[in-house]
């Protein structure tokens, strides 16, 4: 059985732009990984096609079976997260490690005040 | 409600909703694809989850060693992409062209597209009528499938949302469009 964890720094909680979103990412799984890599975007959520944004990304070389790395991304200017009737905007980082659908997602907030833009 | 809150936002709806056969799974329609001669047509109407159908069984040919040519037409985009003249100057029999949107082809540019296909391994295309390749499956909807995919999407139905034959009736059996009103329905 494989485990996969993403560990924010001081706990998760909302970020402005330009800030740095950090921490520790863990995995354990049953056969030799022949990649792991962390991923920075945002994505939407609604009604309609669905859209992605591949802001950064960080590929850990030789990763182990059981290995823990640390990392950190710099988060842009924009998006901000948002929430609408007909659309979401939100912004998460990804670990993924293959083979295998080996994944685990941490989703954050990231807007000028540090709340969702949400409009009824 | 938040649009990532909704149970009937796109990306559930896709991630939870797979085509269910009635007559067959996966594997079997892959059987009769190989016995077309890997050509052959899913048919359907509008919002009858043929495009659904495709990307499973492009996944399943993957898994098999085939390397699947995607070209993606519709109403809003009838040109074949650029892209596609240059793949198709290099297809293989390892090559499994799949085109979503056959009927937006002109009889004309379907045989153009035919011919330039020749030399894949395979082709699969989704149509709104029969006749331009074998059919491999008729896809048919129904208010008994429409009721079990919003009770999977939604357990506890929201008071007033419009009962699934109604939805059924109002548009013609396009699970697609009934689906989005359930969406509209829970986003007021």
């Amino acid at each position: 059985m494989s485990t996969l964890r993403i560990d924010i720094s001081g706990g998760p909680r909302s970020y402005k732009p330009g800030e740095t979103i950090g921490g520790r990412v863990t995995w354990q799984v049953d056969r030799d990984p022949k990649s792991a890599e962390l991923r920075l975007f945002w994505y939407t959520s609604g009604k309609g096609t669905q859209d992605v944004g591949n802001v950064d990304a960080v590929a850990f070389e030789t990763p182990q079976t059981h290995d823990d790395r640390t990392f950190s991304f710099v988060l842009p200017r924009e998006p901000f997260s948002y929430s609408g009737k007909l659309i979401s905007i939100v912004w998460a980082i990804e670990l993924i490690v293959e083979p295998g659908s080996n994944v685990e997602r941490h989703e954050f907030v990231m807007s000028g005040s540090g709340s969702e833009v949400v409009t009824t | 409600m938040k649009a990532r809150e909704n149970p009937f936002r796109s990306e559930r709806v896709i991630e939870t909703i797979r085509y269910t056969c009635t007559d067959g799974d996966l594997d079997t329609l892959i059987a009769k694809l190989a016995a077309l001669g890997n050509r052959a047509a899913i048919v359907g109407p509008h919002g009858a989850g043929k495009t659904t159908l495709l990307e499973d069984l492009a996944c399943v040919l993957e898994a098999r060693g085939f390397r699947i040519v995607p070209v993606r037409l519709s109403t809003d985009d009838r040109r074949l992409p650029r892209a596609w003249s240059r793949r198709a100057a290099c297809l293989g029999p390892r090559d499994i062209v799949c085109l979503d949107g056959a009927e937006q082809l002109s009889a004309l540019r379907w045989l153009w597209f035919r011919w330039r296909a020749r030399r894949a391994g395979g082709l699969l295309v989704t149509s709104h009528s029969q006749g331009r390749l074998p059919t491999l499956i008729a896809c048919t909807t129904s208010p008994d499938l429409l009721e079990g995919i919003v009770r999977r999407l939604a357990p506890s139905p929201a008071a007033g949302a419009p009962p699934a034959g109604e939805l059924f009736r109002r548009h013609r059996g396009n699970l697609r469009d009934a689906l989005r009103e359930l969406y509209d329905f829970h986003a007021a």
